[in-house]
């Protein structure tokens, strides 16, 4: 029994390690980093730069921007995921094979190579320079423009948004379609009615999937509009600037745990929708 | 009568190649409970979907109330199925589950109030409206799918094989109970199941279906007492099924004696199938017996003992309340009205015709006598299964290159090709039926029912041939002239 236990235990080590090593250990490192500050003296505590992360007004209208620009990719990547999902659980098995491997193709590329495609795409002189004047877009170009931050994660982020939604429509028990049909109910209602809300956990998790590494995402912003800054370019130039400057960054680290924790939040409240928590959301 | 409620008139539908319902028609009474009853795989479920609207028929008409309705969808018929498994809507509670349909109508919440607490006592579940559907056990969903879709007041209730995952005691209560339903709410109940003890006991009449073919439709006790031919026979309660010949009207002869009996109307000396029902046998002392045999297994089994009396080379099932010893010498009676006799369904197979006097089936070709087809003209063939002769293969020895087994193989391929209008397969089953055996030769995709006196064993390879004269020809859409019998 007891060594049943131990060779259990020794068996997990490997996962143990990993978790630790990249898990437990940079969370904590953080933590230090934000709350302690190392002078040659030796460790002060230090509150200082929490207070600079949440009352710093340039960082918190950067946070919110970052917010919105991930809702926003959400929200379409949402609009166009659900239906691209429904329809593909509609079609026969032949086309539905082909369409996923369409979908999935480029994610077996490199995201920043995706990220240069879409901007030789957009930018000045691009591909679609041409079409961008013609419906009067200023020099032609999206490079610079809140859209093209919204295009790129979308572009990025839409096959997370897609699988998760295709497989709980696709688990969906065809017999209960037909039980809301038999009761009366016609294409629309069924929809609003059953398939809608059965897909629920589905849903939660692609959100999940997407507005997390939308809200933290620094490269996609810093590619298509460099004009802005993002909380994630922002805790990137803090460790940058401070690490350079020869010192560790307690501005970025603060910065990051107030971010954890707003996201934490917010997935506890999209995950508040899927009762059953099947949906192999966040939390 | 009372009036037809729904008419099915020559419904087809097919999977592929696969022909589930074959030229079916049948009519539905207002008030009954008809059951649709046969073995998986006979299209009774089909039949039920397309009565709901599920699936659509390949030809023929689905009349509601003397309307077609094949091509309705399904929330636009006055029908509402209960499924097998439930199927109860997971994320509403069973208060929502059940006025799902009513809110679809945009009935005011008090009425649907009213009807939902009227659905849940009707279903015995009062106070169940805050449930899920999850936290209840089988029996009590199933109960729930019930009041689901009885609260709409349909005027035909659907009931798909409902009680099929519910243990036997549970089922044996919704089985009384829903019998109290339908008759409380005077709803119409079409019932598909495979379970013939729960279709002897709810329906008023039933439909014993077979390869999607109706075998026949009766009351309960016309199809127990007077089942037409031996599929309905063996598929309906226990049998003895035996190969006998009606010598003239009101007798009979088989296992070698001969036997008064009530029917009438057959040929002189037609080869019939006779079923004697266990219970109707009465075991007496040898002397006074109508037939003596050797009592070789006796069981109790709880209200009477099943005894197997070999008598005339037969296994006699006999159900009796007094236990014989194994062993014993026993005489057996059977009054005439106990004797039912079956005329030998013809196999019913497809066709083609390639020219005059020569039709294909499956991939060989048969001399008959037809005349006045079309080329390629898909036809019926119906073939008593008493008219095919039976033919085997020498065996094989263990030495399968021996010299003498190769040349007999030959000698007996060369008389087959020789003899022709002949098709191979292979025996699934047999059985023996007192005078000779009944084989089910599988060929390709063709099941043909063969009777005959050759002793075979299932795997066997046989090869049928079918004489020329004996194979009958009719165009697809009128089979009843054949179906009459009596040629």
């Amino acid at each position: 029994m007891f060594w049943n236990k131990v060779s259990k235990a020794l068996k997990a080590t490997p996962l143990y390690v990993w978790v630790i090593m990249f898990t437990v250990l940079p969370l904590l490192m953080i933590c230090f980093y934000a709350f302690f500050e190392v002078k040659l003296t030796g460790i002060e505590f230090t509150l200082d730069y929490f207070k600079a992360a949440v009352t710093n007004l340039d960082y918190i209208k950067t946070m919110g921007l970052s917010f919105r620009h991930a809702a926003i990719s959400t929200v379409v990547c949402l609009l166009v995921g659900y239906p691209v999902a429904y329809i593909l659980t509609g079609v026969s098995e032949r086309i539905r094979g082909l369409a996923v491997v369409i979908f999935l193709l480029p994610m077996w590329m490199n995201f920043l190579i995706r990220t240069y495609a879409m901007r030789a795409l957009i930018e000045k002189g691009g591909i679609l320079s041409g079409v961008f004047e013609l419906i009067g877009i200023e020099n032609g170009t999206l490079i610079g423009t809140d859209a093209a931050i919204v295009i790129g994660m979308v572009y990025n982020f839409l096959p997370f948004m897609i699988l998760p939604i295709y497989n709980s429509l696709n688990k969906l028990d065809h017999r209960l379609v037909e039980a809301a049909q038999d009761l009366g109910a016609n294409a629309f209602t069924v929809f609003r009615k059953v398939t809608l809300p059965l897909s629920v956990p589905g849903i939660v998790s692609g959100i999940t999937m997407v507005f997390m590494p939308a809200v933290t995402t620094f490269v996609i912003p810093q590619m298509l509009n460099n004009k802005v800054m993002t909380i994630g370019s922002l805790i990137e130039y803090k460790f940058k600037q401070e690490v350079s400057a020869s010192a560790v960054s307690g501005t970025g680290a603060a910065l990051s745990m107030v971010l954890m924790v707003l996201v934490i939040i917010s997935m506890t409240l999209v995950n508040k929708f899927d009762k059953d928590g099947e949906g192999g959301g966040f939390i | 009568m009372s009036e037809h409620i729904i008419d099915l008139l020559n419904i087809t539908k097919s999977y592929g190649d696969n022909e589930i319902i074959k030229d079916m028609s049948l009519y539905i009474r207002k008030n009954e409970f008809l059951t649709l009853l046969g073995p998986s795989g006979c299209g009774k479920t089909t039949t039920l979907r397309m009565i709901a609207g599920f699936e659509k028929p390949d030809s023929g008409k689905i009349l509601f109330h003397g309307e077609d309705i094949a091509n309705l969808p399904p929330n636009k018929r006055n029908v509402n199925t209960v499924f097998q498994k439930y199927s109860l809507f997971p994320h509403m509670n069973i208060y929502d589950n059940i006025a799902f349909g009513l809110r679809i109508k945009k009935m005011p919440e008090e009425e649907i109030r009213q009807k939902v607490t009227w659905a849940l006592e009707l279903v015995a579940l009062k106070g169940f409206e805050k449930r899920m559907p999850e936290s209840l056990s089988g029996g009590q969903q199933q109960r729930i799918a019930i009041a689901r879709a009885l609260v709409n007041e349909p005027e035909v209730l659907l009931l798909d094989e409902p009680l099929g995952a519910l243990d036997l005691k549970l089922r044996k209560e919704m089985q009384l109970e829903l019998k109290a339903i339908q008759q409380k709410t005077g709803i119409t109940f079409i019932y598909v199941t495979h379970d013939q003890e729960e279709a002897l006991t709810m329906s008023d009449t039933i439909v014993v279906m077979n390869q999607g073919v109706i075998q026949q439709i009766g009351t309960p006790t016309d199809i127990y007492n007077e089942p037409v031919n031996a599929f309905v026979a063996r598929f309906i309660g226990e049998s003895n099924l035996l190969s006998g010949v009606m010598l003239k009207d009101r007798l009979c002869e088989f296992a070698g004696k001969e036997f008064v009996c009530v029917d009438t109307g057959f040929d002189k000396d037609e080869d019939v199938d006779i079923v004697i029902r266990p219970e109707d046998i009465k075991i007496t002392k040898p002397e006074e017996g109508q037939l003596t045999g050797t009592v070789i297994n006796t069981i109790f089994k709880g209200v009477h003992y099943e005894m197997i009396v070999e008598s005339e080379g037969f296994n006699w099932k006999v159900h009796s309340t007094l236990a014989t010893e194994p062993g014993t010498e026993v005489g057996m009676k059977v009054d005439p009205f106990d004797i039912q006799i079956m005329r030998i369904p013809f196999n019913v197979l497809t066709g083609w015709v390639n020219e005059d006097n020569l039709v294909e089936i499956g991939d060989d070709k048969f001399q008959c006598t037809a005349h006045g087809f079309e080329k390629d003209e898909t036809v019926s063939v119906y073939i008593l299964p008493q008219d095919i002769e039976v033919y085997q293969a020498p065996k094989a020895p263990q030495n399968k290159k021996d010299k003498h087994y190769l040349e007999a193989l030959e000698a007996f391929e060369g008389k087959m090709e020789e003899m022709g209008n002949t098709i191979t397969g292979e025996v699934e089953n047999f059985r023996y039926k007192g005078d000779d055996y009944e084989i089910n030769v599988k060929s390709g995709d063709l099941d043909i029912l063969v009777h005959t006196y050759n002793k075979v064993s299932i795997g066997e390879k046989v090869t049928l041939h079918i004489p020329a004269g004996k194979i009958k020809i009719r165009k697809r859409e009128d089979p009843a002239d054949v179906l009459e019998q009596g040629e």
